[in-house]
């Protein structure tokens, strides 16, 4: 006998939509649904290009909002984390359920990847028991024809009692369809769901009714029944919102009570028993209406894995990969980028001409040009890296990488996703911190985000390139290669194996990943996803380098020495005027004289200042005040120690970079060793000020903000040093 | 028997779910719960985690993780 979920404790947790005449108001829907049921292409292809990231505070899971105008009926549409279900088991789980809860959208669109109903029904049950009536939208449904599957909408749409609209994603099919229905639900107030949901033993439901009707939940501002289900399922999010008001403990003592009596009568724990009801409640309505074919063949994403997570192959297929991607992102990438640089230099070269001599004309062509120049010199690699990951992740491939890596990741106490933003980090650790989303333990999360940065990314490889190309002439690639790929891998890999058995000691996460099958990803998705990237790129990078350029700029320029400048300017006169002196000399020595007034410009500057004061930090680790002060410059990017040095070497006239020069003064103030020291103390110290940000952002808490600065400073610190002074007593200077 | 100690290509089904916490939740939320059937697909090339088939869906599951389900073969 179907014993139902007693309609008395339904979740009344939304009041009617309070649309006086009908078709006035715009309508906020939320789209909720699994990872990799085609959610997001759907919600690009309502909103196309109208979207922008949404802001709600204290929120930190992205979520994108967009608008449609149907029939002149303008809708906002806001996506949801993707999510599995709706247990706050993970922070876009609580994000999802908080956002419905909360911010109560007219109707929420239930997209589902129809070739898996079974599990994407799972989610739907858990929006019935909210009280939450929403539009199943059964995507992807060109695969369904196409894997011959036979469903029953009409029967499914009555058992359900549930709008369904069948759409396509990637071709945008039946997207109005779906905002009119929805529309349509909102307009005959139908969008609260009042039916039973479940057959739920009957000890269960008097434990629901029980715990319901205890005082403690009357101060919750959510449907008690449903709290009530939440406590016996052991939720955590509800748990601790509840905690507060339940002083005497009287509630949780009920709680475990009855959970107790469950597992004596049946044998089971209320989670279990509770989620058997759901699938149960799901198979129920597919019994009758969903028809699969025969299994006689091996479906093509079988047949792709035999090779791409095969024994043998999967690795070397892995690292072409990486490989590939790398090759595209840095060689390709090089021609734009090289193009870009011409284009900056050409700027400044024409200002330069344009504009008389003055401070202002410096405050242009160096603080701003050479600042936004700095920046988009980095947008070509940008764009082709987030093109690589795009495909990766619209494939499929990237939970396969997952899949193959996670036995090397867990040795050190990490996820398989860790990869992904150890893999992004070696683009920018601005998007590697934010890619480590995607792991659902607060744990796993919070150490990636505190390793990501030590993977290095391509702002560090003008550094690399600089230093090795003067010093280790004969195999400067070599070098490059060893910092940009294999040091940074190292201090992540043991770091992470320092932190899980110091100070993240604990039980380890679950690792229960999907395998979605492989997909032909879209052009038009792919392009999105990498152009939001590049966008976030520009949009914080872009303002924050050139503020702190600009900065920068200032403190060397300030305050000005106009007793240098009269000094110099009589020796360089005096030069001009000689008569003993050929004109190729006397060129020479004038310009011999205006780099040592630079020089001492900088020298006695603010920065020169602050690079004098912290030189006795740096000495142990061979370290003067030229590296002091640009590393100091270099919390702004780390591309900027290399303009920083350019300007204290004398080799940067207008904004412009002389490359020989500067080459010859690195040789020349540099041994081998010593600027092997430098080059990793770049690599490991604080990222740019974007990440440090970011890093900020994602961790949520002071403390572990704090930590991360002082452990990343720390261990550049100790890693030169080691470096540096064990290389002197083997005799290496 | 455990599922971490099944061959690739065996079909199994549920008898018991072990564990505790966020890990049995998940493993229930995606399908796996008792009488589910499931098909053992392959092992990840170093052995550890596996895939497995369940109803529509191929998750992957660390070893560690697979051994709190008690299986039996079908």
């Amino acid at each position: 006998m179907p014993l139902f979920f007693p309609s008395e404790l339904r979740l009344d947790l939304k009041k009617e939509p309070e649309v006086e005449i009908s078709g006035k108001k715009v309508l906020t829907f939320a789209l909720a649904g699994n990872p990799n049921s085609g959610k997001t292409s759907l919600f690009n292809a309502i909103t196309g290009a109208h979207q922008h990231v949404g802001n709600w505070g204290g929120v930190t899971v992205e979520m994108k909002e967009g608008s449609s105008v149907v029939d002149g009926r303008e809708f906002n549409i806001v996506d949801l984390p993707g999510t599995y279900s709706l247990s706050a088991f993970s922070l876009e789980e609580k994000v999802a359920r908080d956002y419905i809860i909360k911010e109560s959208p007219d109707a929420v669109i239930n997209v589902i990847d129809a070739t898996n109903l079974e599990r994407n029904l799972y989610l739907t049950v858990q929006l019935l028991e909210m009280g939450i009536r929403p539009v199943l939208a059964f995507n992807m449904w060109d695969e369904v024809r196409k894997k011959g599957l036979q469903i029953d909408l009409e029967q499914l749409s009555k058992l359900l009692d549930l709008p369904i609209v069948t759409t396509v994603g990637k071709s945008g099919t039946n997207c109005r369809k779906l905002l009119v229905e929805a529309a349509k639900m909102v307009d005959e107030k139908r969008t609260v769901y009042r039916k039973s949901c479940g057959d739920l033993p009957s000890e269960i439901l008097s434990a629901i009714e029980k715990i319901s009707l205890h005082k403690a939940l009357h101060s919750v501002n959510k449907p008690q029944g449903w709290l009530a289900l939440k406590l016996l399922e052991n939720d955590r999010g509800v748990v601790e919102e509840v905690r507060g008001f339940d002083r005497d403990g009287s509630l949780m003592k009920s709680v475990a009570e009855s959970v107790l009596r469950v597992k004596s009568v049946l044998g089971e724990d209320p989670e279990g028993l509770i989620a058997e009801s759901r699938y149960g409640f799901v198979a129920g309505a597919l019994r009758e209406t969903l028809k699969k074919p025969p299994r006689n063949r091996i479906e093509m994403s079988d047949q792709i894995d035999r090779v791409l997570t095969h024994p043998v192959w999967a690795f070397p297929v892995f690292f072409f990969f990486m490989w590939l991607l790398f090759q595209l992102t840095f060689v390709l990438g090089d021609y734009p980028k090289k193009l870009i640089e011409l284009l900056v230099e050409y700027s400044g070269h024409t200002v330069a001409a344009l504009m008389p001599d003055s401070l202002f004309r410096s405050l242009i062509i160096e603080g701003v040009i050479g600042g936004v120049g700095g920046v988009i010199v980095f947008l070509p690699n940008i764009l082709i890296l987030f093109f690589g990951i795009a495909v990766m992740e619209d494939t499929g491939y990237m939970a396969r990488a997952a899949f193959i890596t996670d036995k090397i990741m867990h040795k050190v106490g990490l996820h398989g996703k860790s990869f992904i933003p150890m893999i992004m980090g070696m683009g920018c650790s601005v998007p590697a911190i934010m890619a480590a989303r995607t792991l659902e333990s607060e744990n796993d999360r919070r150490k990636t985000i505190l390793l990501s940065p030590l993977i290095s990314c391509s702002a560090r490889l003008p550094v690399y390139v600089l230093f090795a190309g003067a010093l280790f002439p004969g195999f400067a690639g070599n070098v490059i290669f060893l910092f940009q790929f294999v040091f940074g891998t190292l201090a992540f890999f043991i770091m992470a194996f320092i932190f899980s058995k110091t100070i993240f000691k604990g039980e380890d996460q679950p690792f229960v990943m999907e395998l979605p099958p492989y997909r032909l990803p879209t052009l038009k998705s792919v392009m999105i996803h990498m152009w939001q990237r590049a966008e976030h790129f520009l949009r914080k990078m872009g303002g924050v380098v050139l503020v702190f350029s600009i900065i920068i700029w200032a403190l060397g320029k300030f305050p000005q020495d106009k007793e240098v400048q009269n000094r110099y300017e009589t020796l360089i006169n005096s030069v001009k005027s000689s008569s003993e002196l050929t004109e190729q000399q006397k060129n020479q020595q004038v310009s011999e004289l205006e780099d040592a007034m630079n020089t001492e410009l900088i020298r006695k500057s603010y920065i020169g200042q602050m690079g004098n004061a912290i030189v006795p930090v740096f000495k142990p680790l061979g370290f003067e005040w030229r590296e002091a002060v640009s590393l100091l410059t270099g919390f702004v990017a780390k591309e900027v120690v290399v303009s920083s040095m350019s300007v204290l070497y004398g080799s940067n006239e207008n904004g412009v970079v002389d490359d020989d020069k500067f080459n010859s003064q690195i040789a020349a103030h540099f041994t081998p060793l010593k600027g092997f020291s430098f080059m990793l103390f770049v690599l490991l110290y604080t990222p740019c000020i974007v990440a440090l940000i970011t890093v900020i952002r994602e961790l949520h808490s002071v403390k572990w903000s704090i930590f991360s600065v002082v452990y990343q400073i720390a261990l550049a610190w100790i890693v030169a040093f080691g470096v540096y002074q064990g290389g002197r007593m083997i005799g290496l200077e | 028997m455990n599922l971490g100690r099944c061959s690739e290509g065996d079909r199994v089904k549920v008898l018991k779910m072990g564990g505790s916490g966020m890990i049995r939740k998940r493993l229930m939320e995606m399908g796996i719960l008792k009488g589910a059937e499931i098909r053992v697909v392959k092992y990840a090339p170093l052995k550890d985690p596996i895939e497995v088939e369940v109803g529509d869906s191929h998750l992957s599951l660390r070893i560690c993780e697979a051994d709190f389900i008690d299986v039996e073969k079908i």
